[in-house]
């Protein structure tokens, strides 16, 4: 069992350094993000809307687009350079390939919205939270940003391998991401707005939901990566 | 033997669809408040249930492809995939159609309109990811992604349904009184598009089966 | 009753289209198989010769 998860280590460490190493893919992610965020936080202005009402809206709208630009590169280096063959050879299972994906995605989503987020929320000039509060939010960023890259990489390991992959990715990913968005947009403006909801039972679901996608591509994996 | 059952079927409807619409239009009593509209619902409701009837097919068919891989299977599952869409987007035609003239309104974000909508995005994902070719990959991948689709479906469900609890409906769909003859009705439209649909099935699987049988006559010409 | 014509006319409309669709792919792709089989039973004759 150690073994299983130093394995998965091994490939995430390798996987990091490679991000790390040429450093364009996270920088163009945070770029695109911090675009998208002026963009909407500009065009709120123009409306003269209450933008702290929309926050969350805006937020996650902003990191589930610049997630799809993030997820897309991660199996892509080793199409280019075939060493899939070789990975899958090293680690003799594919849910380690994919739990070690999956740390990777979710380490450049937690580190994307380390810059983003507080400039969004320069922008859109929302006053200081208490411990608690902040708490909760730091904590469903963390929740949504599990769900999305276990679902991501999953669906990334499918189209990668097609010819037509930068447009069926997010076809794909949208539809199957419906209720993390309902409860993380809930978690989040709750945290923001202070709104007495019985929220306990949304940070289960997001929990389980999570759960759920992490062990489900570990079954399914093999099938995704075949032959 | 599919042939035979096939014609069966063909007939079975022949004689079911002109008894529903008598159904429908005649015997049915008109709702005295929504007014003739509301006979819409009986086809309305009979193909958003064949839509999710289909994607339970998809889903058993997916596992069965990824079991035993028979290419029928995954034929299967793309035949009842299509048909879904199809019944999907009637019901997500006429739904407006019923709502507006009675609630004055074409949409509301009511769990069972969402779960449609997003129901009718997954089937889309799914063609699209099947569609653009017949290799061996892609039918492995529709699986997959048919299986997880399908076990989204109730997850979109109850968080849409959750978050409605919360924040209180203004125009819901409950408190339509049925009377004894329109359930009877709804009932009888149920059967005859679950007819229609394995006609439907059938006919497109073979359809589908046709055209990979052209693919390897082809492969085998080229030679 | 304009809502309600449309709203039946939408569903057969859909459902027929659709039907008439892979029907007419289907005589198609029924035609097509019979000349390939042709092409294929040609070509090993001409194997064979």
């Amino acid at each position: 069992m150690s073994n299983y998860f130093h394995r998965v280590l091994l490939i995430y460490v390798k996987d990091i350094k490679d991000e790390f190493r040429t450093f364009d893919n996270l920088l163009s992610t945070i770029i695109f993000g911090v675009m998208l965020v002026f963009i909407f936080s500009f065009a709120f202005q123009l409306t003269d809307l209450a933008v702290d009402q929309a926050f969350s809206a805006v937020l996650w709208v902003s990191i589930f687009f610049s997630s799809v630009l993030a997820i897309q590169r991660s199996f892509a280096k080793e199409r280019e350079n075939n060493v899939m063959d070789a990975l899958l050879l090293a680690s003799g299972d594919r849910g380690i390939i994919f739990l070690a994906k999956f740390l990777c995605n979710l380490t450049v989503l937690l580190l994307f919205e380390l810059v983003v987020v507080p400039l969004l929320w320069i922008f859109t000039g929302i006053s200081a939270l208490g411990h608690i509060q902040a708490g909760l939010f730091i904590g469903s960023l963390f929740l949504g940003s599990w769900g999305l890259a276990a679902i991501g990489t999953m669906l990334n390991g499918i189209t990668i391998q097609l010819p037509s992959a930068r447009l069926l990715f997010p076809i794909l990913l949208f539809p199957l991401l419906i209720p993390l968005l309902i409860g993380v947009i809930q978690c989040t403006n709750t945290a923001l707005l202070g709104v007495s909801e019985p929220l306990s039972g949304w940070v289960y679901f997001l929990i389980s939901f999570n759960i759920l996608f992490t062990v489900l591509p570990l079954v399914l994996f093999d099938f995704v990566l075949e032959g | 033997m599919l042939e035979g059952w096939k014609k069966f079927n063909f007939w079975v409807l022949m004689l079911l669809v002109p008894i529903n619409i008598y159904l429908i239009f005649l015997y049915a009593p008109v709702e005295k408040t929504m007014g003739i509209v509301q006979k819409v619902f009986y086809f309305h409701v009979a193909s958003a249930w064949i839509g999710l009837l289909a994607f339970v097919v998809v889903f058993i068919a997916s596992i069965a492809y990824l079991a035993n891989r028979k290419v029928q299977m995954n034929h299967l599952a793309l035949a009842s995939a299509e048909i879904g869409t199809l019944f999907i987007s009637c019901t997500l035609l006429t739904g407006p159609l019923w709502a507006y003239p009675i609630w004055n309104t074409w949409w509301t974000w009511d769990p069972r309109l969402t779960t449609t909508l997003v129901l009718w995005f997954m089937y889309v994902a799914y063609i699209a990811l099947q569609g653009g070719g017949t290799a061996e990959n892609r039918r492995r991948f529709a699986a997959v992604y048919g299986i997880v689709a399908f076990i989204n479906v109730p997850l979109v469900f109850f968080s849409a349904r959750w978050w409605r609890s919360i924040h209180p409906i203004v125009v819901s769909g409950e408190g339509i009184g049925l009377t004894p003859k329109m359930r009877f009705v709804m009932f009888f439209s149920i059967v005859t598009f679950s007819f229609l649909y394995t006609y439907l099935l059938g006919l497109r699987y073979k359809g589908i089966s046709l055209a990979e049988r052209i693919n390897r006559l082809k492969a085998e010409l080229s030679q | 009753m304009v809502f309600f014509t449309l709203g039946y006319a939408v569903i057969w409309i859909l459902i027929l289209g659709y039907t008439a669709l892979i029907r007419s792919q289907q005589s198609k792709l029924e035609k097509q198989i019979v000349i390939l089989e042709e092409r294929l039973r040609e070509q090993e004759r001409a194997a064979e010769s």
